[in-house]
């Protein structure tokens, strides 16, 4: 059967979210349009505007994100051939990418486990914004990509990160625990399409076929969290199996012990989680996580849950 | 938070090394104050360089770290000199042996080439290690010596992959997202 005419043929992949994202014109639309650069600053090297006056010198024109203090959007110019980007004073990243450790947000003197941690940039990020004065232990099962996570640990200069070649899905108890823990897990990336649009023409990963993976090393997320610490779920796709799907079975499991915090960023405009999909229903709370759909704030698509793992005494 | 630790700090994990010979040469030559690095502890990581890490850092007991912090000196040169990261970090606190290079200069000095000298430089350049600026901006290391002609040179020591990127750069495929997953 020829594919209805409002669809372009390209986003076949895309077409069973329709009723779940809203505007699906707006939806389509952006879901095929280029991605605007984006990055973000190195705060131990200078402040935004500095930074941006460097990039400036080198010919890359910036504005700031309204949402991020220390994000800036490329207006014009290629900041992968600045000296600023060489030097570790700024680092792109896809603007989605930086909310889950602004939703994290590490402190100073906060400990910080990142179980999927390559190529390094949610673990520099996360180490920044703690000053290089908290701790910060990135996981990754691939060794291959260790040296992506050391190279730009070095490019921006940092003291406090320790980097592990280890599967996080086993990671045992001697890894210790943490006050906050990153679960950006390997996912079927249907939010990428707009920097990857070949993922949309590939046969891929069928949507929640890695949703067992993604159970796993959310449950070990909760485990090597301290009591009363804070998790971060992300993935950048949009099939329900891989996100509220996981939420919701590790919220069953945990039977009290762990809660959702609403997932939202003054500025950022999202979606509430799902309530139900494809006959399984979730539970209530599971809206507070946070859908991103790349009309709605010219992003790619991204997922995000905020949790909170229950002290010794339980909630207060 | 109560934390049931297994953690160990760094300092009982890795072979800890005394950098006060290093923090000395970093001061005396470019006057960054020793006494700033009394928070960060130093350890031999390879046979290259010391690397630095944040003081009490605590490390799991299992499995074994692939990589703490960043290497800071290298120490088995002739004249010992700071990394690249070292001087990204710590350079804008140095209050002599900065070298402001020009624009035609700059290409060269990323690409680990030999820096042609103004005739102003040339006789300004002490031999030795200098930190490198341009526009302001600390960008690494430099060597000013003498070539076989006893000609003055100033030499990049710049990281490998700055090279492998400049020279995609020039290949024209530049993907600004690079690491970007």
């Amino acid at each position: 059967m020829p594919p209805p005419m409002d669809i372009p043929y390209d986003l076949h992949k895309l077409e069973r979210y329709r009723d779940i994202v809203g505007d699906w014109p707006a939806f389509a639309e952006a879901s095929l349009a280029p991605l605007p650069t984006t990055l973000w600053v190195n705060t131990l090297r200078g402040s935004r505007e500095e930074i941006a006056a460097w990039l400036a010198d080198d010919g890359v024109e910036t504005t700031p994100l309204a949402w991020y203090p220390r994000g800036l959007r490329v207006v014009s110019g290629r900041p992968g051939k600045s000296f600023a980007f060489l030097t570790g004073a700024c680092h792109v990243q896809e603007e989605v990418s930086m909310m889950p450790i602004v939703l994290l947000d590490p402190r100073p003197g906060d400990s910080v486990l990142d179980l999927c941690a390559a190529p390094g940039n949610k673990s520099t990020q996360a180490a920044v914004h703690m000053e290089d004065r908290g701790d910060l232990v990135a996981c990754e099962v691939n060794e291959g990509r260790l040296g992506l996570i050391v190279r730009n640990v070095e490019r921006m200069a940092l003291t406090s990160v320790a980097t592990l070649n280890t599967n996080a899905g086993n990671l045992p108890r001697e890894v210790g625990s943490f006050d906050r823990v990153l679960a950006d897990v390997p996912c079927g990336c249907e939010g990428t399409t707009r920097k990857n649009p070949s993922l949309l023409h590939r046969t891929g990963i069928p949507p929640g076929s890695l949703a067992g993976s993604q159970i796993s090393l959310l449950r070990k997320a909760i485990q090597r969290c301290t009591p009363g610490g804070r998790i971060v779920y992300s993935t950048c796709t949009y099939a329900p199996e891989e996100n509220e799907a996981v939420v919701d079975t590790l919220l069953r499991e945990m039977d009290g012990r762990l809660r959702l915090l609403p997932a939202r960023i003054d500025g950022v405009r999202g979606a509430p989680g799902l309530s139900s999909w494809q006959g399984r229903e979730y539970l209530p709370e599971v809206a507070q996580t946070l859908r991103l759909y790349p009309h709605l704030n010219d992003t790619g698509g991204f997922f995000i849950a905020l949790l909170e793992k229950a002290s010794d005494g339980g909630f207060p | 938070l109560s934390r049931d630790d297994f953690r160990v700090a760094a300092e009982e994990q890795l072979p800890i090394v005394d950098a006060r010979l290093y923090l000395a040469l970093l001061e005396e030559r470019f006057g960054i104050p020793a006494e700033l690095f009394k928070e960060y502890s130093f350890f031999r990581a390879n046979a290259q360089a010391i690397w630095i890490v944040r003081r009490g850092l605590p490390l799991p007991a299992r499995p074994a770290p692939y990589a703490v912090g960043m290497p800071f000196y290298y120490y088995r040169l002739r004249h010992p000199r700071p990394t690249t990261p070292a001087a990204l970090r710590w350079g804008h606190l140095a209050t002599r042996h900065v070298a402001e290079l020009d624009g035609e200069q700059i290409k060269p000095f990323i690409g680990y080439q030999d820096v042609p000298q103004r005739p102003d430089q040339a006789a300004a350049f002490s031999r030795g290690y200098w930190l490198v600026r341009y526009r302001g901006q600390l960008l690494g290391v430099g060597l000013a010596t003498t070539d076989d002609a006893d000609r003055p040179v100033f030499r990049a020591l710049t990281p490998k992959y700055w090279r492998l990127r400049l020279d995609q750069l020039a290949a024209g495929s530049d993907d600004d997202s690079t690491t970007e997953e």
